[in-house]
């Protein structure tokens, strides 16, 4: 388990070093003078040298690279390079928006995986689990932004149908007004659930059909437990362990959602701002955005990682 | 639909379980069925109770205790940063003008003159010389006294720094201080543009002492202070509670950046904003809401589709022309939902203003013919570069009209940012898209650093005559010949002067609705 | 073992009729798209801002955009960029997963660890976010678009191939081969393509959806699909401002959008089962796609 343990933490701070590699080589590449860009308009030589030089552009690639690693460490991500305020500040405001906004979508997600999964497992034969499959499958097939759309025109307060919750904004107080807040999340949180939901039951339903084979719950049908009974009481705990090895690598799928997501229900979010500063090229904004939502879903997949380990009666049996 | 094949292991082919089946199936079936009903009810109670939570949530939190002071205004376009001086874009101007930072003197929506800092003003007969009088009290928001040194710092600081149309300040020979409360502004030759430029950004007194960082914090002498500044999401003013003048009314401003029109319009419906501007095209759907009224205000904005005139093709006067006759002007203005064609270079609300829908009417045929004459007979391919918010109809639009005369128009939508650097900074371009959002900017057609890139020493000439007559009526028939030239010219395509429409919430009072998108002078709203 | 027989396989391919309605609507939409090429009901460029927003009729089936356009050209044409974003992300994420799974298949451990190991990592990266760190660096583009999605599943590809290609090379008929003569290109060519080609293909049909759905959202956030360009992402993005005043314009490239995409979900998994038959069983539970 140790041994497990460090190994897969290695493989976690590889992946970060991988992950800031990456974005630094694909951000200076890029073309155009970032100093001038920010001196901006009628800016003097002076000023623009100025600015390059303030902001460590003057000095060498590598120089640059070690200096941003350096900072990471003691969590400085630079300052944004058209607003001067610190990055990791930022972050830390918008991640108020996107790291519950992510939440609330994976537990809907889980949700329904679980409960239509599971369902539609045991009635795979019959009209309903055939309907719910089909659905699933359609479902898993639209665009997040036409969700989003779809479950605005039905529920979106003012413009919507049945006109319930909000389908535009945050609270300018934010988590100060938690049910103005709660509510403003629930529409893109469903929209964002239901899509990877219906990708995660598909998997749900597989284990399911897997464990209606296995042994233990034939032998438990047959010592007078119907099949649900059976399924729920032996078969559950490796229904929830195939979840959660999937649901690890839906969490990108949520991370991602949220980018387009947010920019459709204007949530202030790390996504939205990502994607305002990536227009404006706000390369130290944008470095440390990218690698703060990569190193989120990193660290979650690590995280379901070890706790499958945990969990795992098998793998744990393999590593002893 | 499955997708999956049915496994092996099935009650059907399991002899066990399938005796199992049968003897449970009756109280099975009785069990799911309640089992089902129970479920929906839960989900349904839950999702009603999570509902009236959050409507409750969403349309009492967001307007607490202190309500009444709190206006939170809709925006499209947002300031990059908070400094003035360096930072172009009207969202600047629109929110911390008169708001936070204040003019020497100020402007209102109408063009006339008002006192800002400075109380009272006197100009020599021979125009020479602005003798200011500023308001004794007056004081910045970190403390400081606002003094005349402050007002002659500020201005030569425009001018040695080069900020932001620094340009408009070119007449001015010399700013003194000769004490606390007098201002000395002297021109080399008579403007009558002056007391109008100063009423803009490069009129702005900030504190000469002031240390703090301008762009993310602001230090004014204005009625409000920035409390919070979220780029790309909200930019929050609170009274300041020891302004120096009349306070302000509001409590708190709001200004919150939206998307797109459409999500503008789904705040409104849903009650998040006080005051936001409507796309004329979505009129339709905020008419019939109770809460709120809309106001049709003048506007002095500009849709101007901009030639790089220094570079080739547009060296060619021909096919300046030839893109001014392809363009169906009535087209665009019904497209935006709203407005009036525009066929110079001056809105009809300004100084100067003349009908010149005579000229250059839609002719797509002559359009080619001149492209012909121009030496491109096969057409032409040119690259339009325009900031993202203005969206994709005029575009699409324009694209479609071009391609009838035979130009190919590809198009580069890109964030304001790197508008301002390709564009407005570098010259990098072709043809853009702007909405030139600021009254009386005439001069920009004088000025051949300006990135229309046009430069005739005759209208030159001409707009130097009228920033020195001595008289409003000589000023304004220079004015009108320049533009004419202009206009003549093909110096651009001016496309539209678009409809100002505003949903303000009843009961709000005070807030201007006519040119908001330059100015929003927010000092005597109140609700 | 040997590879399936060909029109064995695709006459089983369209019993299924995941399979055949995957396949129709793929032709449709490439049709579409090449028919497009030189003719669509009206010209592409043809606008009329008297007739904008109107709903499906008689002159225009699908009705018109915000500045008049007919919504039906502009839908077949869209085909254009679906295919050409499912083609080329197709095409660069076989490269590239191919091409590792073989290099860390077949070289000595030394230099197939690392490579895992960065596969491994790489595989964790969101495809949206490699997608918009491109777009920051090089502006949006639709090679943005594909490159990201190509090079994002590619990882998947590659870690899903090389199993395969371990398992064929170290099989006793390709030993048998080796030991008969057979050269590596020989083996290669007979042993070693025709059955890992079925994981390759199955998992080759899933870029082509993910590629659609990733160019809907970019082209919604602006950095996919360049402005004037028919694309059903960019008609989304462009409709969805004006959907109070005509829902309708929304409907039609959605719906595009989602019928391709399920339609190349079925068709992968009909191609899966068709394909070769003890992929039923093992991969039933393959790896989730990733957005």
């Amino acid at each position: 388990m140790a041994r497990f343990l460090v190994r897969r933490l290695a493989l976690l701070a590889l992946g970060l070093l991988v992950a800031s590699l990456a974005i630094f080589l694909v951000l200076r590449v890029l073309p155009g003078d970032v100093a001038q860009l920010i001196a901006g308009t009628n800016a003097t030589p002076e000023q623009v040298a100025g600015i390059r030089a303030g902001l460590g552009l003057d000095r060498s690639l590598p120089g640059q690279y070690l200096g941003w690693l350096g900072g990471l460490l003691h969590l400085d991500l630079g300052r944004s390079l058209l607003t001067n305020q610190t990055v990791a500040s930022a972050l830390a405001e918008r991640a108020g928006v996107t790291v519950p906004l992510t939440a609330m979508a994976f537990v809907i997600a889980v949700a329904i995986a679980l409960t239509l999964g599971v369902y539609s497992g045991l009635r795979h034969d019959r009209p309903v689990g055939v309907a719910i499959g089909f659905v699933s499958q359609a479902l898993a097939a639209v665009p997040a932004l036409w969700m989003g759309l779809l479950l605005i025109v039905v529920f979106g307060e003012g413009v919507g149908l049945l006109g319930v919750l909000p389908g535009n904004g945050f609270p300018d107080a934010g988590w100060g007004r938690p049910g103005a807040a709660f509510a403003a999340l629930v529409l893109p949180a469903v929209t964002i659930g239901l899509i990877e939901g219906v990708a995660l039951l598909r998997f749900v339903r597989s284990a399911v059909l897997d464990a209606l084979g296995q042994d233990y719950v034939r032998a438990a049908a047959a010592r007078g437990l119907t099949r649900t009974q059976a399924l729920l009481r032996h078969g559950l705990p490796n229904v929830g362990l195939s979840l959660l090895s999937v649901s690890a690598l839906q969490i990108a799928a949520l991370v991602t959602g949220a980018v387009v997501i947010e920019s459709l229900f204007n949530l202030p979010g790390v996504g939205r701002m990502l994607v305002g500063d990536v227009g404006n090229r706000d390369l130290t904004k944008v470095q440390g955005e990218v690698l703060f939502l990569t190193g989120l879903v990193l660290v979650i997949g690590t995280l379901v990682d070890v706790a499958h380990r945990v969990i795992d009666p098998r793998q744990r049996a393999e590593a002893a | 639909m499955s997708d999956e094949p049915p496994i092996d292991h099935d009650t059907s082919t399991d002899p066990t379980l399938q005796d199992q089946g049968r003897a449970n199936a009756a109280s099975r079936r009785r069990r799911t069925v309640v089992l089902a009903a129970a479920a929906v009810v839960v989900v349904l109670a839950a999702a009603g109770g999570i509902t009236a939570w959050a409507r409750s949530g969403s349309a009492d939190d967001d307007r607490p205790a202190a309500a009444d002071t709190t206006l939170t205004v809709a925006l499209r376009l947002f300031p990059e940063n908070l400094d003035i001086r360096s930072t172009a874009g009207a969202a600047l101007d629109q929110t911390l003008i008169d708001n936070v930072f204040q003019p020497l003197v100020t402007s209102d929506p109408k063009g006339t003159i008002q006192p800002s800092v400075a109380k009272s003003w006197t100009v020599s007969p021979d125009a020479l010389t602005y003798t200011f009088t500023l308001f004794p009290n007056a004081r910045f928001s970190n403390g400081d006294p606002l003094t005349a040194k402050d007002v002659a710092w500020s201005l030569s600081e425009v001018t040695a720094k080069k900020y932001n149309d620094y340009q408009k300040l070119a007449s001015v020979a010399s700013v003194t201080a000769p004490d606390d409360q007098t201002v000395v502004v002297k021109v080399k030759q008579p403007d009558p543009t002056l007391l109008y430029n100063l009423s803009g950004r490069v009129g702005l007194v900030l504190d000469q002492k002031a240390t703090n960082d301008p762009k993310s914090s602001a230090v004014g002498s204005g009625p409000f202070v920035v409390s919070s500044f979220k780029p790309g999401a909200t930019l929050t003013l609170a009274r300041d509670p020891s302004y120096w003048g009349v306070q302000a009314q509001l409590g708190t401003v709001v200004f919150k950046l939206y998307s797109d029109t459409n999500a503008v319009v789904t705040a409104v419906q849903g009650g998040t904003v006080d005051v936001a501007g409507i796309d004329p095209n979505l009129v339709a759907q905020v008419k019939n809401n109770p809460d709120y009224d809309l106001v049709t205000g003048f506007a002095s904005d500009k849709y101007v589709l901009a030639f790089n005139n220094a570079a080739k093709p547009f060296t060619d006067i021909r096919v300046r022309q030839a893109i001014r006759y392809a363009i169906d002007h009535d087209a665009l203005v019904k497209a935006a939902g709203g407005g009036k064609t525009l066929f110079g270079p001056i809105v009809d609300s300004d100084p100067g203003y003349e009908d010149l829908s005579g000229q250059y009417a839609h002719d797509p045929a002559k359009a080619k013919q001149l492209l012909a004459e121009a030496g491109y007979p096969n057409g032409l391919e040119l690259t339009v570069e325009l900031a993202s918010f203005y969206g994709s109809a005029i575009t699409d639009l324009l694209t479609s009209q071009l391609a009838q005369a035979g130009i190919k128009l590809t198009v580069k939508s890109v964030e304001f940012a790197a508008w301002l650097k390709d564009v407005y900074t570098n010259h990098d371009f072709q043809l853009s898209i702007v909405d030139h959002a600021e009254a009386r900017d005439f001069g920009n057609w004088a000025n051949p650093k300006y990135y229309f890139g046009y430069d005739n020493p005759q209208v030159q000439q001409l707009f130097q005559q009228a920033t020195t007559a001595t008289s409003d009526a000589s000023y304004v028939s220079l004015l009108k010949q320049a533009a004419r030239i202009v206009a003549q010219d093909a110096a651009a395509d001016w496309l539209y002067n678009p409809q100002l429409i505003t949903a303000v919430r009843k009961g709000v009072t005070g807030v201007p609705t006519d040119s908001t998108s330059s100015r929003l002078n927010l000092t005597h709203a109140k609700r | 073992m040997s590879a399936p027989g060909r029109p064995q396989w695709i006459g089983e391919l369209l019993r299924r009729p995941a399979g055949a309605f995957g396949s129709a609507v793929v032709a449709i939409v490439a049709a579409a798209a090449l028919v497009s090429l030189f003719w669509t009901p009206y010209p592409l460029l043809q606008q009329s801002v008297a007739e904008r927003w109107q709903g499906p009729g008689a002159r225009h089936w699908l009705g018109t955009d915000q500045i008049g356009r007919d919504t039906l050209s502009w839908l077949l044409a869209g085909g254009r960029t679906t295919v050409f974003v499912a083609f080329w992300a197709t095409l660069i994420a076989a490269a590239v997963g191919l091409a590792l799974a073989t290099l860390t298949a077949l070289s000595p451990r030394r230099v197939a660890e690392p490579v895992i190991v960065l596969v491994d990592i790489l595989i964790a990266f969101p495809v949206l976010l490699i997608a918009m760190l491109l777009a920051a660096g090089f502006g949006g583009s639709l090679w943005v678009v594909v490159t990201a999605v190509g090079v994002g599943i590619g990882m998947n590809v590659a870690r899903v191939v090389r199993p395969e290609i371990r398992r064929v090379t170290g099989s006793d008929y390709v030993l048998a081969a080796r030991a008969g003569g057979v050269g590596p290109a020989g083996i290669l060519a007979r042993h070693v393509i025709p059955n890992v080609a079925a994981v390759a293909i199955v998992q080759l049909s899933y870029v082509a959806a993910v590629a659609i759905l990733a160019e809907a959202g970019l082209s919604y956030l602006g950095y996919g699909a360049p402005a004037g360009t028919p694309s059903w992402g960019r008609s989304l993005a462009d409709s969805q401002q004006y959907i109070a005043v005509q829902p309708a314009s929304v409907v039609w490239p959605g719906l595009a959008i989602a019928v391709t995409v399920l339609a190349i979900t079925l068709l992968g998994d009909a191609l899966r089962e068709a394909l070769d038959p003890r992929l039923r069983r093992e991969r039933r539970s393959s790896e989730p796609r990733r957005r």
